[in-house]
């Protein structure tokens, strides 16, 4: 099992506890993109949130949206992807007219299981 | 093209991946319930489905459980207008179903019990009398259009709950808690249901074994048997309804323009809960939701337009939606998520007897980007529904999105079904829709990653692109599993995958029309194309498209007839080059790799996109199919064998081949296309 990437902490409040909100512009680029639910916004945020973001903001809805599936409490481990390879998932996916809809967190999950498939080292675990 | 490897590598990787759609959705970290009836009520709670009591049983007074009755002020009058036009004029249920009448005597029996129940209404609001219900009680909702707006009023995100009740997985990521539903019950939905008192803390971390909700936190039953229901002829009397901005908001088919809660209906832990003759529409989410409740019946119950699922049910047992009708979801109508493992490979000290734990039956499923979809769908059966105008039809998929238990799915039952046109293009621009996953444009049944699954005796016709689809979900894309995952699969071959294997399609009637059949007008809505409807031969583009995973095991194709009614019209298994066979056999069936539909699943579910180098644009699942039998659609598959060509013979199709040979599957792809 991969372990999970270094985040910061800024990114990681803001994705957890939604905190980030006024204040510095430095506070406002770490808010994740997409409306929050439950702590989160992985469960709602989709391209249309995407496409209107800064790279901060994107980098801090990565982390709230690997910190949601990357989860281990099914005991079925997945790896996460870095914030490049989801930057490059996310930008590649959204960018086409009929994804607008499309869920980030559904994109990301089917990219994170075979994140280490796309890399060169190994590609089969087996 | 992705930067951070080379495009050889990307071709390799993603192989395994292709067929990894997560329609899957997040959740809290939740178990299935323990399957026994709960005896500290009387009757009992859970254990089996859960009978309906007839609404006349409303007005005698009889019990079990008080009945409290919902209503508005012109509810009488909107009962007694149903009530004469289903008797002159005539009703359905679903759009499939002949129109019918009622009886004099039944009109006038219905009308006496709306009357009698007027008499007894005390509440406005449905949540109301949803918090004063106890064990065994009953909530009878009369005709109306339901806003329930001192649900509105409470905030998203209520601060009251948020984040102090939120619940963290293993990880320490927050997800709201059950006692985040039992305080907050309205932050996200427009009606909640708490069927147990909240006890103890959640455990934390979460128990890996999810069989049995931990003792710790389950509490006694408050909400159990319960019965919600519409007192009008047809769901479409009693609408509850969590959007906003219609142009016509007591048009029950008209869509919102926006959507004020997240779910119309939530229900948790509500072991033996009945809900029927009701519409739920206009969610931001899921029209109906249910997590952990043993004992579910959902009967004459509609879903419109909620924006994700109409029906959610999650690690949910006993477990039936029957007489329904879906349409206008973004992802599936009908979701039976993390059902439990109750099949082949079942924990035997909790699952006695292998046994189906939901049933959808009886349903109309149309007008969405998927009729139905489940991640570890484990034995859900299928049966006797119309399946029809949505992009793709059936769905379940083995991909481990967090917090769905049952690796891998196995055990679904897709049988007696007429799963016909589904050719909804929701992929061009201002879709009436919008597709919040990506599926292929006209297929019946896709299934990444299925396991023992049984699809017979289903008339399957007029879907465009594919009757059927499988392909594996090799482990590499489906996760790690551990712990809560089933002790074996039917995959005896595992090197690459442990998914799709011993999956049978036996005596489905493929290309042609049911005798008698009548053609539901819902079938044209939304602009949904079809063959010509007085033809009794409508085929699908290909009937059994496989990708022959290497290794998979056991998937066998018997006793079909095609549309010429002999086994010989029979086509698939896919676009293949090769002869295609498909295995008769189950015992020795084994995949044996094709480059060239790999080709296709990379193309097409990573947007890998091989028309930028313009080689081989093999991906066509979002280009609308032309009609099967037409000059145009010969030009296609022409176009396609060109390009099909020249991919397995490029540098990436050899690249494919030689890494799942060096991964262990030897004969992979030896004397295929070159």
């Amino acid at each position: 099992m991969a372990s999970a990437r270094p985040i910061t902490a800024a990114a990681l409040a803001a994705a957890a506890l939604g905190l980030a909100a006024c204040g510095g512009s430095g506070d406002d680029e770490a808010k994740p993109l997409g409306p929050q639910l439950g702590g989160s916004v992985a469960p709602l945020a989709d391209c249309g949130d995407w496409r209107g973001g800064g790279k901060d903001r994107k980098l801090a809805t990565i982390e709230d949206i690997r910190n949601q599936v990357n989860r281990t409490d099914t005991h079925v481990t997945s790896p996460p992807l870095s914030d490049e390879e989801a930057m490059q998932l996310f930008d590649g996916e959204c960018k086409r007219s009929y994804a607008r809809g499309f869920r980030l967190y559904v994109l990301y999950a089917r990219a994170a299981g075979f994140a280490p498939l796309l890399r060169e080292e190994s590609p089969f675990r087996r | 093209m992705n930067a951070w490897i080379p495009r050889a590598a990307v071709l390799t990787a993603v192989l395994a991946a292709a067929p990894a759609t997560a329609w899957a959705h997040l959740e809290r970290p939740s178990y299935w319930p323990d399957p026994k009836p709960d005896t500290a009520v009387q009757p009992a709670a859970g254990g089996e489905v859960p009978s309906a009591r007839s609404l006349a049983t409303a007005v005698t007074g009889a019990g079990p459980g008080r009945v409290r009755v919902v209503c508005q002020r012109n509810s009488l009058t909107l009962a007694l207008r149903s009530i004469e036009v289903a008797r002159k004029d005539g009703f359905r249920i679903r759009p499939s179903q002949p129109e019918r009448k009622l009886s004099r005597k039944q009109a006038r029996r219905l009308a006496a019990i709306n009357r009698s129940l007027k008499r007894r209404c005390r509440y406005d609001s449905i949540q109301a009398a949803v918090d004063a219900t106890r064990n065994n009680d009953r909530v009878v909702i009369m005709p109306g259009r339901y806003t329930e707006p001192r649900s509105r009023e409470q905030k998203t995100n209520d601060p009251r709950c948020n984040p102090s009740l939120l619940q963290n997985d293993q990880t320490g990521r927050p997800t709201p808690s059950y006692a985040y539903q039992a305080t907050c019950p309205n932050d996200q939905n427009l009606v909640h249901v708490l069927g147990r008192e909240v006890k103890g803390q959640p455990l934390t971390p979460p128990r890996g074994d999810r069989h049995g909700i931990p003792e710790q936190e389950l509490g006694a039953c408050i909400r159990c048997n319960v019965q919600i229901e519409g007192s009008g002829v047809i769901p479409e009397d009693v609408l509850l309804d969590a959007g906003k901005d219609y142009e016509r908001p007591l048009d029950p088919q008209d869509k919102p323009g926006g959507h004020a809660k997240h779910v119309v209906m939530r229900t948790d832990r509500t072991d033996g809960l009945v809900v029927r003759n009701l519409l739920l529409r206009g969610a931001l989410e899921h029209g109906f939701y249910t997590e952990e409740t043993d004992g579910v019946l959902l009967d004459k119950v509609k879903f419109f337009w909620n924006a994700d699922y109409g029906h959610l049910s999650f690690t949910t047992d006993h477990n039936v939606i029957q007489n329904c009708d879906a349409m206008g979801a973004g992802d599936a109508g009908v979701y039976p998520g993390a059902s439990p493992q109750t099949g082949d490979f079942r924990n035997e000290e909790f699952y006695p007897e292998k046994r189906f734990n939901s049933v959808v039956r009886w349903c109309d499923l149309h007008g969405s980007t998927l009729a139905y979809s489940g991640s570890m769908g484990n034995s859900v059966r299928i049966t006797e529904n119309h399946i029809y105008a949505n992009t793709a039809g059936i769905s379940s998929d083995t991909l481990s999105a967090p917090g769905h238990p049952g690796f891998p799915a196995d055990g679904l039952q897709v049988d007696h079904n007429y799963i016909y046109s589904n050719n909804l293009d929701l992929y061009g621009s201002n879709p009436p829709i919008e597709p919040l996953v990506p599926m292929p444009i006209g297929s019946g049944i896709v299934w990444p990653g299925m396991n023992g699954g049984k699809v017979f005796r289903n008339y399957i016709f007029d879907n465009w692109r594919h009757g059927t689809v499988l392909t594996a979900v090799p482990d590499q894309v489906a996760g790690d599993p551990e712990g809560n995952v089933d002790r074996k699969t039917h995959c005896t071959n595992t090197q690459l995958a442990s998914t799709s294997c011993g999956n049978v399609y036996e005596d489905n009637i493929m290309g042609r029309v049911p005798p008698g059949f009548t053609w539901p007008t819902a079938v044209g809505k939304f602009g949904n194309r079809t063959g010509d409807r007085d033809a009794k031969v409508l085929p699908n583009g290909v009937d059994f498209w496989w990708d022959e995973f290497p290794g998979n095991n056991g998937n066998c194709w018997k006793g079909n007839t095609g549309p010429d009614g002999t086994a010989g019209s029979v086509t698939g298994s896919g676009a293949g080059l090769a002869p295609d066979p498909l295995p008769g056999d189950c015992a020795s069936s084994m995949g044996t790799g094709d480059v060239v539909k790999e080709g296709v699943l990379i193309d097409c579910v990573t947007w890998y996109d091989f028309k930028d180098e313009g080689q081989y644009p093999l991906c066509y699942w979002f280009r609308m199919p032309q009609r099967p039998g037409t000059p145009a659609a010969a030009r296609d598959r022409r176009a396609w064998q060109r390009t099909a060509q020249a991919f397995a013979h490029s540098a990436d199709a050899r690249a494919l081949r030689s890494k799942l040979r060096s991964a262990g599957a030897v004969d992979a792809f030896t004397g295929r296309h070159g």
